[in-house]
């Protein structure tokens, strides 16, 4: 096995891990990032719109904009980054780890400190042909169009009313598609009124208290059938409508990615607030495993501001522990981070994940 | 909730191609509830994506086609993570003399 020259792991380059990295090397310690993209940011990297709210949270900034100048906060010296890499285990009792590296080599390491900073993967939804070719989830047509200049179609259904839907529903008006149709199963639209002002603006339809019952078409995807909910999220008979599209968009969620958690051994706890189960975390966002911390929407799907800052706790709670600045010096740090992550949680959108945190530091893991 | 739906033409693990009409099966006629249980039956969630894209749903079907309140369970997650060769896993120890 790996000797380490490292000290801490760091699994994930998006806005959770970049922040830790930039905690930590500042504080002089040594970290081996590992990515699985080929350019560091993870969602970022297709985020071409501006990010709002306090500037000290990028607030005017677009997204895309964001890993160069979390990147400048990190000492390059310091850094070790395997892009294009996966670590695929994490082995007890000594965190020993196996990195997938240039996705052809294995290499077995082991770290006192480790940070899961590995985001959370797209919900899919049921409905009949939903194998046809043109159906995406939002992340997917966000990466065809954003990063690769590929547009997914002409015609476009979107299915889901949060900040995702309601985003990437945008961008595809930029791109020069049509969306012929915004849907939400909920009763209200989720995502912000800026976002949604927008949309309807554009003369986008968006209807509420509606959901896909089936994609038509037998080789792609040429139509699609909606129905109305009522109240207690049941269809209502003789509410289907059908819609010409070539191309369906899913926006119907995210689910915290935290497998390595798992098996590291850190235990998990149902929040629903916080996207189901995740493991549990104190508020150093330190997991049940000693050494093991996890930030960002891996351990509760939020947004990437409030993932930046809980990146930064983590790396500044293991500067801490490893005694490489003052106390007092990291304390001060460490509350000015959790009084902005509150800042962040003020609003009404907050309110669900305050909930979710109050319900995690009141339960412990067993 | 899937009432409209023709079953054999909903996907719920695309890896393994397994239909909605194939749980349903499962949970009414065997009375399976378990998610562990139907995967080792049916294979959903086994393929190369392990679950991250069907996990949520198959859970979802489950809780709509078993009556009562049940303890549907989670995967349980071992590595490796994404599929890796077993001749690159057999050369780890080799790799690591550099």
């Amino acid at each position: 096995m790996k000797t380490d020259s490292f000290d801490v792991l760091v699994i994930g380059g998006g806005p959770a891990g970049l922040c830790a990295c930039a905690e930590l090397s500042r504080c002089g310690i040594k970290v081996l990032l590992v990515d699985e993209g080929p350019v560091l940011g993870g969602q970022l990297v297709k985020q071409t719109h501006k990010f709002f709210g306090s500037r000290e949270h990028y607030a005017g900034v677009r997204g895309i904009e964001i890993p160069d100048k979390l990147q400048e906060e990190i000492d390059e010296k310091l850094i070790t980054v395997y892009s294009s890499s996966t670590v695929v285990g994490i082995y007890p009792p000594n965190n020993n780890v196996l990195i997938y590296r240039d996705q052809k080599k294995v290499e077995e390491h082991s770290f006192k400190y480790i940070i899961i900073a590995t985001g959370a993967s797209e919900n899919m939804i049921l409905f009949e042909n939903n194998d046809l070719p043109g159906i995406y989830g939002a992340g997917a047509v966000q990466t065809l169009m954003n990063q690769y200049g590929i547009i997914p179609g002409k015609n476009m259904l979107m299915v889901g009313a949060g900040n995702i839907g309601l985003i990437v529903s945008y961008q595809l008006l930029q791109a020069g598609c049509r969306v012929k149709k915004l849907i939400e199963a909920a009763p209200s639209i989720g995502g912000y009124l800026v976002h949604a002002s927008k949309i309807i603006r554009m003369g986008i339809p968006v209807q509420t208290s509606t959901t896909i019952l089936k994609a038509i078409g037998t080789e792609k995807v040429e139509g699609a059938i909606t129905v109305k909910l009522d109240e207690n999220w049941n269809q209502i008979e003789g509410t289907e409508e059908e819609i010409e599209v070539d191309t369906i968009c899913l926006s119907v969620g995210l689910a915290p990615s935290y497998k390595l958690a798992v098996h590291a051994g850190c235990k998990q706890i149902f929040i629903r607030e916080l996207g189901g189960m995740i493991p549990w975390r104190n508020s150093s966002q330190e997991t049940s495993v000693n050494g093991i911390y996890i930030a960002g929407d891996a351990c509760g799907v939020e947004e990437a501001s409030s993932a930046m800052i809980e990146g930064r706790l983590a790396g500044l709670n293991i500067a801490k522990c490893m005694k490489r600045l003052s106390e007092k010096a990291c304390n001060e740090k460490i509350d000015d981070n959790l009084i902005s992550l509150d800042k962040l949680r003020s609003g009404p959108f907050g309110e669900r994940i305050v909930e979710g945190i109050r319900k995690l530091e009141g339960k412990s893991y067993e | 909730m899937f009432e409209k739906m023709d079953p054999e033409k909903v996907i719920v693990c695309r890896c393994e191609g397994i239909t909605l009409a194939d749980l349903r099966d499962g949970i009414e006629r065997l009375k399976i509830n378990d998610l562990e249980e139907l995967k080792r039956i049916y294979r959903c969630g086994m393929g190369p994506c392990q679950g991250r894209t069907c996990e949520k749903v198959i859970k979802q079907v489950i809780q709509e086609f078993s009556n009562n309140e049940v303890d549907i369970g989670s995967y349980s997650y071992r590595p490796p993570l994404v599929p890796i060769k077993f001749e690159e896993l057999a050369n780890v120890e080799a790799n690591d003399v550099t």
